[in-house]
């Protein structure tokens, strides 16, 4: 018996759906979604803040761990100083350009930056690979951002983290896991984790958050850039 | 035909946006500025524009305890967090690094810097080091010191009427006004302090507690977690309706210039400057050379 070659395509189309469906239930945990909301409001609500965020990230390559301070100042400066394996760069934003200060190479480098401070960091993380430090938290649309790429997003129940009690959130996708810990007092994100599932697996990062200031007065100085005299104009962003 | 090349899009289209690699900043976010909910009202003053949530969403339950399980084994939350945690690098780890760094670099900047330098001494290994606890304090919303950036001691000329400590002058000059402290009388000259000895009169470090009608106009204004000092010469002070007073070096106070007279010593591999026995670690703040007071503790 002769099979239509495109009956069968069709059917391996149809089948393969529907197996994919099966595999990738969504389930939004209303609880969950309602703290995620809490938090991108209260992030959306601050007009400036400062905060400290320790990182480890583990992969194939060893261990990296990173210390940034991080200063947003309105919607359009930024200052970060962060310290990864004793590599010490400073970050400044002041709503047209963006400067990178390498303190121990005395390198420096400046680009013309967009409008806003996630604008730019979206900018920078496409034209040059530059991850700010979790950053993700700060785009005002996390949770649909969230549910957007996690099949699954649920309230784990509670965790103590430094002393904070905090909300546990799980998301999770075919390729990776990821536990978010809110802080209930201050809404504000504690600990973030994520695993991977696919060929990374293995390759973890985790993040803790601390002094955080909401509102803090920043003086405007502090988000500028002007190289020092013995600096050298290095292709940093590149 | 037509359907199945609708079909064939779509599973390239789910293909490509599965490839997710999330590591800190890796999500797909809306587009930064344009907002993904109809009629968002950007918040100018918010950092980010205000939360901003799509107008439509997928469904959400209450799913049952535990419905969702995660894959991930070992997760080993406590030594994961210990060594974030614990990652704040202590200062005696920095200055290691830091130590490296300023002898492939400043070598010979200290070397012109001694040489030109009259005032300038360098001892090494004093018995003291910084004190840990600037970890956690913050100053002005920055929490610890400044990151150490070493840049050659280039005293600051204040103009002719400055003398540093311990300079002597013959005759006192007309401008001079006597103040006191504590039954101690000294001469007070535009920001300089003079005892009187046998001839003439010698510079002395500013008095703690006495006070002054005005201070030169070179003063800077240093402020320092919402309280306002004055700075000149090397001396803080407060001012109250009684004019300046001469108060300790606050801790983690930052100026521009220090006055000739300060001894650059080297601590743990770093180079810091004492003036009056006020610590200043060398800084760079926006460009520009500038120093920060530390507190020391002993070693012992």
């Amino acid at each position: 018996m002769k099979i239509d070659s495109k009956y069968l395509i069709a059917v391996a189309i149809l089948a393969c759906c529907w197996g994919c469906g099966e595999n990738n239930k969504k389930v939004y945990d209303a609880s969950a979604i309602q703290e995620l909301d809490k938090l991108t409001e209260t992030i959306g609500n601050l007009t400036s803040c400062s905060f400290t965020l320790n990182s480890q990230l583990v992969s194939s390559d060893g261990t990296s761990d990173r210390q940034s301070d991080v200063y947003f100042g309105g919607e359009n400066k930024m200052y970060i100083f962060s310290d990864r394996n004793d590599i010490r760069r400073g970050f400044w934003y002041d709503g047209s350009k963006l400067s990178v200060f390498d303190f121990d190479n005395k390198g420096y480098d400046e680009v013309n930056a967009p409008r806003t401070i996630m604008e730019t960091i979206d900018s920078v993380h496409n034209r040059y690979g530059i991850d700010f430090p979790a950053a993700d938290f700060f785009y005002p649309t996390f949770t649909d951002d969230l549910m957007a790429q996690f099949d699954a997003i649920v309230l784990n129940g509670s965790k103590a983290i430094d002393g904070a009690d905090c909300h546990e959130i799980f998301a999770s996708n075919k390729n990776l896991e990821v536990f978010i810990y809110i802080d209930k007092s201050t809404k504000l994100p504690k600990q973030f984790e994520i695993y991977h599932l696919d060929e990374k697996k293995g390759n973890s990062f985790v993040a803790t958050f601390s002094n955080w200031k909401e509102n803090p007065n920043l003086s405007a100085n502090m988000f500028k850039f002007s190289p020092p005299s013995n600096a050298t104009k290095s292709s940093i962003f590149k | 035909m037509k359907n199945f090349k609708s079909i064939y899009l779509i599973l390239i289209l789910i293909g490509a946006f599965s490839a997710s690699d999330l590591i800190a900043q890796r999500m797909r976010h809306a587009p930064a500025g344009r907002g993904g909910g109809g009629g968002h009202a950007v918040n100018r003053s918010s950092i980010n524009g205000g939360a901003n949530r799509a107008a439509t969403r997928p469904k959400t339950t209450t799913p049952s305890r535990n419905s969702v399980t995660p894959k991930t084994q070992n997760r080993d939350l406590s030594g994961s967090k210990a060594k974030v945690a614990n990652k704040k690098p202590s200062v005696s780890n920095k200055k290691t690094e830091i130590s490296n760094n300023s002898k492939k670099t400043n070598i010979s900047g200290n070397k012109v810097n001694i040489d030109n330098s009259k005032n300038v001494n360098v001892n090494v290994n004093r018995n003291v080091h910084v004190n840990n606890r600037h970890s956690n304090i913050y100053y002005n919303g920055h929490r610890g010191y400044h990151p150490y950036y070493y840049h050659p001691y280039r005293p600051y000329a204040y103009g002719p009427y400055w003398h540093p400590f311990g300079f002597f002058v013959a005759t006192m000059a007309t401008t001079a006004v006597m103040v006191s402290i504590a039954n101690s009388h000294y001469y007070y000259d535009q920001g300089v302090y003079y005892t009187q000895v046998s001839g003439g009169y010698n510079v002395v470090p500013p008095p703690v507690n006495i006070t002054v009608n005005e201070l030169p106009k070179e003063q800077e204004s240093v402020t320092l977690n919402d309280e306002t000092y004055y700075y000149y010469g090397g001396a803080f002070y407060v001012k109250d309706d009684k004019g300046f007073t001469v108060v300790e070096a606050p801790d983690g106070a930052v100026v521009t210039h220090l006055p000739e007279g300060a001894e650059e010593v080297e601590i743990d591999g770093e180079k810091y400057m004492v003036l009056n026995d006020t610590y200043y670690q060398p800084l760079l703040q926006d460009g520009q050379d500038m120093y920060q007071v530390v507190a020391m503790e002993s070693s012992n």
